[in-house]
């Protein structure tokens, strides 16, 4: 009978410890990313029957499974949402140098430069022989003219490191799916045993980082393996990795398309890199198509107007801005010859007398013409108009991100409250398996002096 | 509900962040002083800030040209007063050669007054201001008169008959002067007088006087004096013109520093800070921010129930 009690108590012991260690593991973690609070499931050893006796009795405790406390619905909720979160980032976080470009605040943007311009074509008319009047309207257009080209510079560079980004994230997202296929294998070996705890929580945050940079979902398989899919198409399958690679986009030079295996812009893609292709192609390409227009729009004004007068050798204006028809706007400059030869502005209307500027004062008041979008918009308004789309492009971009960071947050709490370690929490339980382990201990003293007790009759 | 021990701590570094964002905008907008630093900021006010900019620097650009307008304007206008005496002069040593008994000599020094104020009358006309010769058109870099040294054409007038002027605004000009052929009564291309009446220019009307009274024709002097007297009046309407151009400019001078006052008030209602509204959320923030950082440092300390075994 002692013996029976000293294996009851040994039992106990083991599975007292094997409880407490899991306790520590979750204490060490308490603060780890992606970490899932982890539970022994202890249960009664069943017994053996005594003699003729018509009932058994059990020999303690086992610690038969650890179990993770994973919140699996709130996790999908979770992925899904730092898709967004990717996705809209991205767009956030290039609009954002968009905005660094357009500098129009501090009295250095182009709209400042625009006025100043048109105020130098009409200190000309007042004062068309003045010199240093003419040359002083060659530098401001000049000035508007590498503002607005070095702007859409500016632009196209921002384009292309997009383009590079998408290299980085397609890297990235390549090294996470290769990861969760070697977490496949080792849990696919593993089998149902403990030690696949804490590589699901790996395999989880490398997954939720996936989900971020690719829009990627996953589907359990019964073998404790997930497949990675993007849309309907598999990314990982089991130990099997289809990477996600680049290809030069025929229809849009110097750019790079996003492929999964051979298959060319996958449906279904989302999260950092859809969103770095939406705001590569949709409102960069815009910004810089609307600057085109606005370039050549306003040399093409200037230019007419420029061509009805007298310049100061009596001889018709030829162009005042040149600029290349296929990017306007990064071509735009003040005509070299202008340059060299700032007599050659046309000031003079038909009189043509030294003291004539009302060509130059007509020049002057295309800043008041109705230029842009059918004739709705004069050149500084539309200029304004850009500024503010770009401000709201910014503004609804930065908004989702917040929205999608409070989202993602009380997701986070929510899955914590389930997943998430209490260290109160923990301390109680070992309070709890350390006074069970305590008992146990007393248990086994007890037996010894029963044993003691036996042998003192002999 | 149950929290984990790391949703505190992922909550007050959300919490922090927040905080220390709100408060970086608003030390921008208090260090700069605009409400708007970037288009996100209002993207609404950003482009009404910058069609107000447009605005302010298109009010400024014009009162530059109206001042330079109206200084023109003044300037001729002040020339102008100095053609009365002149002319009154001229005038006046006429009729004192018509006086009974007067002999050769009276009637040489009475010429020779004439003569003289047309040579006053000439620099008047060739006044400049600043480069730009004030009578001469729009050819307004040589001087519009020059003496001949012809009996029958002694004042040769070398501007154009266009008026200089500004434009005020699209397809609105202002004239800023008359011409010397206005002024003067010199003939156009087709052989035309500003003053019909009178179908010679004051120089040689004058010049044509000054001969007449030196060799006492009477009918010449007679004749002449009626002339210059027309012209003497022709002069003072014009010089009335020339004020009513400068009357006309000052308006739109005010109207431009008008405009320029409204152009400021309201691109300081959309950019400018609120100061006061600024530093009180400031304040407020800044409290905010030390709250979150007081609490993170207390939730830190806070002991659980592992400080109690």
């Amino acid at each position: 009978m002692p013996q029976g009690i000293l294996e009851l108590a040994k039992n106990t012991l083991l599975a007292q410890q094997v409880a407490m260690q899991v306790v520590g593991h979750n204490v060490a973690n308490a603060q780890t990313e992606g970490y899932v609070r982890q539970v022994p499931v202890m249960e009664p050893i069943p017994g053996a029957t005594w003699g003729s006796a018509a009932y058994s009795v059990g020999q303690g405790a086992q610690v038969t499974q650890i179990r993770r406390l994973q919140n699996a619905f709130t996790a999908v909720q979770l992925d899904r949402q730092a898709a967004l979160l990717g996705h809209d980032s991205a767009i956030a976080d290039t609009l954002s140098q968009v905005e660094a470009i357009f500098t129009e605040f501090d009295e250095s943007g182009i709209a400042d430069a625009l006025g100043e311009m048109f105020a130098s074509f009409e200190q000309i008319g007042t004062d068309p022989a003045n010199l240093a009047a003419r040359q002083e309207a060659v530098v401001r257009a000049q000035l508007v003219a590498d503002m607005i080209s070095g702007r859409q510079d500016s632009l196209q560079q921002l384009r292309t490191e997009v383009d590079q980004r998408l290299s980085d994230a397609v890297r990235e997202a390549n090294r996470l799916a290769q990861q969760i296929a070697d977490l496949n294998k080792q849990i696919g070996a593993a089998g149902d045993t403990a030690v696949v705890n804490d590589l699901k929580s790996l395999r989880e945050t490398a997954m939720s980082r996936l989900a971020e940079l690719t829009g990627a979902y996953c589907i359990e398989q019964s073998n404790g393996q997930i497949d990675v899919m993007i849309g309907g198409r598999r990314m990982v399958q089991g130990t099997e990795v289809i990477q996600l690679g680049l290809e030069l986009d025929s229809a849009n030079p110097g750019m790079h398309n996003v492929c999964l295996g051979s298959v060319a812009d996958p449906d279904g893609l989302g999260g950092t890199l859809q969103g770095l292709l939406d705001v590569r192609d949709g409102q960069i390409v815009d910004y810089i198509s609307r600057l085109d227009t606005f370039a050549q729009t306003l040399a093409d004004a200037v230019n007419v107007q420029h061509r009805s007068g007298l310049d100061m050798y009596g001889t018709e204006g030829e162009d005042f801005f040149t600029y290349d028809p296929a990017g306007a706007a990064s071509s735009l400059q003040v005509s070299a010859a202008i340059q060299a030869d700032p007599k050659l502005i046309a000031a003079a209307g038909s009189v043509g007398a030294v003291g004539d500027g009302s060509n130059a004062s007509e020049m002057a008041q295309l800043r008041d013409a109705k230029l842009f979008t059918g004739g709705l918009l004069n050149a500084g308004e539309y200029y304004a108009d850009l500024i503010g789309q770009m401000g709201t492009d910014a503004k609804a971009a930065t908004d989702a991100v917040a929205v999608r960071e409070t989202i993602v947050a009380q997701l986070k709490a929510d899955y914590q409250g389930r997943s998430g370690v209490s260290l109160d929490e923990e301390a109680a339980d070992l309070l709890r398996y350390q006074q069970v382990y305590n008992a146990a201990a007393r248990l086994l003293q007890v037996s010894q002096q029963m044993m003691d007790a036996l042998f003192a009759i002999s | 509900m149950r929290i984990a021990s790391k949703t505190y701590m992922d909550m007050l570094q959300r919490s922090i962040r927040e905080a220390e964002n709100r408060l970086g905008v608003l030390t921008q907008q208090i260090t700069s002083g605009k409400r708007i630093n970037h288009p996100s900021d209002d993207p609404v006010a950003a482009s009404q800030a910058l069609r107000a900019h447009a605005e302010l620097q298109k009010t400024l650009s014009s009162q530059k040209t109206l001042e330079r307008a109206v200084q023109l304007n003044g300037a001729l206008d002040s020339a102008m007063a100095d053609l009365s005496t002149p002319l009154q002069t001229a005038y006046n040593a006429a009729l004192k050669a018509t006086q009974v008994g007067l002999d050769e000599a009276g009637r040489a020094a009475c010429a020779e007054e004439v003569r003289s104020a047309m040579t006053r009358i000439i620099t008047v006309g060739n006044s400049e201001f600043n480069g730009t010769y004030l009578l001469a058109g729009t050819s307004n870099r040589e001087a519009p008169l020059t003496e001949t040294g012809d009996d029958s054409d002694v004042v040769q007038y070398n501007g154009d008959t266009y008026q200089m002027r500004i434009s005020i605004a699209p397809g609105r000009t202002a004239e800023i002067a008359v011409t010397g052929r206005q002024l003067f009564n010199f003939a156009d291309a087709s052989g035309n007088r500003p003053v019909s009446a009178v179908d010679d220019d004051l120089f040689q009307v004058m010049a044509d006087l000054a001969r007449d009274i030196e060799v006492g024709y009477e009918d010449g002097i007679a004749e002449h004096m009626e002339q210059l007297k027309t012209l003497q009046e022709h002069v003072l309407m014009q010089r009335g013109i020339v004020g009513g151009y400068g009357l006309r400019l000052d308006q739109s001078l005010t109207l431009a520093e008008n405009a320029e006052l409204q152009a400021r008030t309201l691109l300081a209602d959309i950019e400018d800070v609120d100061m006061v509204n600024a530093l009180l959320e400031a304040e407020s923030q800044k409290t905010a921010y030390q709250a979150a950082l007081a609490a993170t440092a207390n939730i830190a300390q806070m002991p659980t129930l592992f400080d109690w075994l």
